[in-house]
């Protein structure tokens, strides 16, 4: 059965359509790509599933629920994290300090009980500070741990914006330009990570302009042009289907990397 | 009723042009000016005293109030606003600063102009009557007076260079420093149009209602029901929420018992920005 | 500023290759216990029983006193409020709102002021989470725009009040606090005519106890959260925290902190009016937390007791109060933003 299904999902915004009908399935332990030319609707795709945007029409099945209607924390409580495209980070806080955060979802302390500092509280903090030392350690970021995020270089902000959605222990995994303003060996060191998240039974989701690594690292692609789906597949499938190429025609050559 | 719609019209007009100086200042600086009714309240005293008491021509008493508060707008800008911003690192230093400048003013009001209200004789006499209603030929001149200065200002920001810069810089602060638009001086003409308008506006409504160092806070607290009714930033917002809240008021102060009117505004702007919290017209915040 | 980042990014670097090992603090590697806590505990032991003591038949510096006291419990509030990044000028309004309650449940129904004071917060708090639930979607001026318009119109609800609120006259027989008994013991002795000492007493707790409990938050996770949402409120809801729920809470918390100061005034002055806080008030209490530092929770404090005090000690100035605020918001924003703790400690 599929982890998520998308089905006839729109968004308009006043007279523009930025998503037009768009439907697919995201099978259990799969990277799916989402491409096209820019303003396509990738992002709105992707604050629709997480619920920052609500639908004109259509539904969003998680785990055979629908979670179409509810809002972004409860969305995140299922299990479906998202990173964002700009950075996006708690600036003020130490790497370590947003890491620890990010376990919310799992505290089982009560408010009571976490201004009390209860047992179960404590239980609950020295757990997370241990997980998220694991985190930053797996994504390369220990070093850095008391380093407040302001003033990280942009290649270790990607991967905390990462290792923050990471410790909220998604099921399913949204990351949006995951590899912009990275130079090809970083985007090679971040295609391993991404993989090694999947590896680890996280579903993935990406949406990314970098086609070398689109086609390294998808199982399938989804593509959309102007909100609606103009193909689907493989990504040897992708490359050769003609619509893709009309698309993204004009800059087919190097840019797109075809 | 058409007595209703004639306060409504002459309030909503001179609303209009305080909140339209308002969301000016806002849209450039992203800066909400507090001392707004305090500016109102100066220029309001300047008529007083050059037309009240020393019995010049009232609209020159009239354009020395604009000029007056156009100099305290830049003054603010120059040496207190400029500063602030570039620093600031939460946006909440520029409000606190804001809040400083409206005690200052208000204070060196209350020296210098004591707490006794104040009001000037009518400028010009007669009533007319409209449908059964009544308009003094004083209410009458506020109205087109307030009329013109709006339509001045819109044909201002529309078709003039530094009219054009402003509006440029309230959507793209960036791109308009790279065009090559010395940036503080627009901001530093847009302070002092928006003091300027308060100024006159509290020149043109002295001759209605009286005023005293106090009556700051309330026509800044008006002024910000206004633009959160229209939308903060928006022209076309700032002039809507003029007019609803003057008709509020006017429909308010003919059936309602003293300060229940306001309080039922307040009520109201909470429920209705509960429905939307950008205003009438305003763009969605985030 | 480019050469500045530029430092800190080689720095980070550095730290890379160090392979993140930091050197311990050398005073804190001998003591068990840090210098600035022993500073609190003395400060702590002066003001809560050598200086009631030693002060304890002047009336005048014993009100001075409590009410820096009181005024720095209010600001607290607001300051949690700029903990969730908002700025919050309806403070005032749920004074008012505590105030009223109390003066309207003992003058009215005779009920003690010990449970006028509970109450008094809940109440506050009950309406400040009804009102801030809608309200708190609003962000920076649009929220300040409208808390302002929210003391303005509490003031109008209790001038029309009716009988219920006695208008514009207020109420103004409000009794002393009486004794506080269990079970036939009593805890708290009445208040006795028109001795302060009980006063500083009450003061001086409610104030130690609000500087302990927001300590306590605001090192829990709740004051990460808190922290969290003021950063950045998107990321906060992508991670699954429920945004609306903490900001209400910390809305809700400032307006409890808020009735319990209205109550306390409202039996210490035995009167309350509409205009016993105006807007004016709920900038003051801003401008504390601004003058001592928005990212210290001793701010409010330091910056309220230095401001009454003062004002105390220059008799001469005080028809100018209002004006030496003033110029005092404007050279702080201008020259010391981050309020006067900023000068010794650094975050």
């Amino acid at each position: 059965m599929s982890l998520l299904q998308v089905k006839d999902l729109t968004k308009r915004f006043g007279g523009l359509t930025a998503v037009n009908g768009v439907s697919f399935e995201v099978k259990e332990g799969e990277i799916l790509s989402v491409i096209g030319p820019n303003g396509a609707g990738k992002s709105t795709l992707f604050k629709l599933i997480t619920s920052f945007l609500k639908p004109s029409h259509g539904t969003i099945t998680f785990k055979g629920e629908d979670i179409t209607h509810l809002p972004p924390h409860v969305v995140a409580r299922k299990g479906i994290v998202r990173t964002f495209q700009e950075t996006n980070i708690f600036k003020e806080m130490t790497a370590l300090q947003n890491v620890v955060l990010a376990h919310h979802l799992r505290c089982r302390a009560s408010s009571w009980g976490i201004f009390f500092n209860s047992r179960q509280a404590r239980k609950d903090e020295t757990e997370f500070h241990q997980s998220a030392l694991e985190i930053l350690t797996y994504l390369g970021l220990a070093a850095l741990k008391d380093e407040e995020a302001r003033n990280l270089p942009h290649g270790h902000l990607r991967a905390l914006e990462i290792a923050v959605a990471l410790a909220a222990n998604p099921t399913l995994l949204l990351l949006d330009e995951p590899f912009t303003g990275m130079n090809p060996e970083e985007t090679d060191t971040a295609v391993e990570m991404v993989r090694g998240i999947r590896d680890r039974g996280v579903t993935v989701i990406l949406v990314e302009h970098d086609m070398r690594a689109v086609m390294k690292i998808s199982d399938r692609i989804v593509v959309l042009n102007f909100g609606t789906k103009i193909a689907e597949g493989k990504p040897k499938e992708i490359q050769q289907n003609p619509a893709v190429i009309e698309a993204y025609l004009g800059k087919e050559d190097e840019e797109a990397g075809f | 009723m058409s007595q209703m719609i004639i306060n409504g019209m002459v309030l909503g007009m001179i609303y209009a042009l305080i909140a339209l100086g308002l969301t000016l200042i806002f849209s450039i600086m992203n800066v909400v000016n507090f001392a707004h009714g305090q500016m109102y309240m100066l220029g309001g005293f300047v008529v007083y005293y050059l037309y009240g008491v020393y019995q010049l021509n009232y609209f020159l008493a009239l354009i020395a109030a604009a000029l007056a508060l156009a100099v305290i707008g830049i003054i603010f800008e120059k040496f207190f606003f400029r500063r602030v911003i570039r620093l600031a690192k939460r946006e909440e230093n520029t409000m606190l600063l804001a809040m400083g400048t409206a005690l200052l003013l208000e204070n060196l009001a209350l020296f210098s102009f004591g707490e006794k209200q104040r009001g000037v004789p009518p400028v010009v006499t007669g009533v007319y009557e409209i449908g059964g209603g009544y308009l003094p030929a004083g209410r009458a001149l506020v109205f087109f007076v307030a009329l013109f200065l709006v339509i001045g200002l819109l044909l201002f920001v529309q078709y003039t260079r530094p009219g054009r810069a402003m509006r440029a810089l309230a959507q793209d602060k960036e791109a308009t420093y790279l065009q090559g638009v010395d940036i503080n001086q627009i901001s530093a003409l847009g302070f002092a149009i928006g003091a300027a308008l308060a100024g006159l506006a509290g020149g043109l409504l002295i001759t209605i209602f009286a005023i005293n160092a106090g009556s700051g806070t309330a026509v800044s607290t008006k002024a910000f029901t206004m633009i959160m009714i229209g939308g903060a930033g928006v022209v076309s917002g700032a002039i809507l929420g003029g007019f609803v809240l003057g008709f509020c008021e006017a429909i308010g102060y003919e059936t309602l018992p003293g300060s229940t009117t306001y309080l039922i505004i307040f009520i109201a702007l909470i429920l209705f920005l509960i429905v939307r919290p950008q205003g009438i017209m305003g763009r969605p915040q985030g | 500023m480019a050469a500045t980042r530029k430092v800190e990014s080689e720095r980070v670097e550095e730290k890379v290759r160090e392979g993140g090992k930091g050197k311990p603090g050398i005073l804190s590697s001998v003591l068990p216990f840090s210098l600035s806590s022993v500073l609190l505990f003395f400060l702590g032991l002066i003001y809560l029983i050598i200086f009631p003591l030693l002060y304890r038949d002047s009336r005048y510096v014993l009100g001075v006193v409590i009410n820096a006291s009181m005024l720095s419990v209010i600001s607290l509030g607001v300051w949690l409020t700029f903990t969730i990044g908002r700025t919050n000028i309806s403070q005032g309004a749920f004074a008012l709102i505590g105030g009223y309650t109390t003066a309207i449940l003992s003058v009215r129904y005779g009920v003690s002021f010990w449970l006028c004071l509970p109450l008094s917060g809940l109440m506050a708090a009950l309406i400040g989470a009804l009102i801030g639930w809608p309200i708190l979607r609003l962000r920076g001026v649009y929220f300040a725009m409208i808390t302002l318009s929210l003391t303005e119109a509490t003031r109008l609800a209790f001038l029309n009040g009716g009988d219920f609120t006695r208008g514009g006259t207020g109420i103004v027989d409000i009794p002393r606090p009486g004794a506080l008994s269990i079970a036939g013991i009593t805890l708290i002795p009445a208040f006795k005519g028109s001795d302060p000492l009980p006063f500083y007493y009450l003061a001086a707790s409610l104030l130690v106890l609000t500087l302990i409990s927001l300590r306590r938050l605001t090192q829990s996770r709740i004051g990460w959260v808190f922290r969290s949402l003021r950063q950045n409120e998107e990321l906060a809801s992508s991670i699954g925290i429920n945004v609306a729920k903490y900001r209400v809470m910390a809305y809700a918390i400032c307006c409890f902190i808020g009735g319990l100061g209205g109550s306390f005034f409202a039996a210490f002055q035995q009167n309350i009016y509409p205009a016993t806080y105006t807007v004016t008030d709920s900038i003051y209490f801003m401008l504390y937390c601004f003058l001592g530092g928005l990212d210290y929770l001793f701010g409010p404090v330091v910056g309220a007791f230095l401001l009454i005090i003062s004002f105390e000690l220059l008799h001469s100035i005080q028809t100018y109060q209002t004006m030496i605020y003033a110029i005092i918001m404007i050279t702080f924003m201008l020259w010391l933003p981050n309020g006067i703790l900023s000068l010794r400690f650094k975050k």
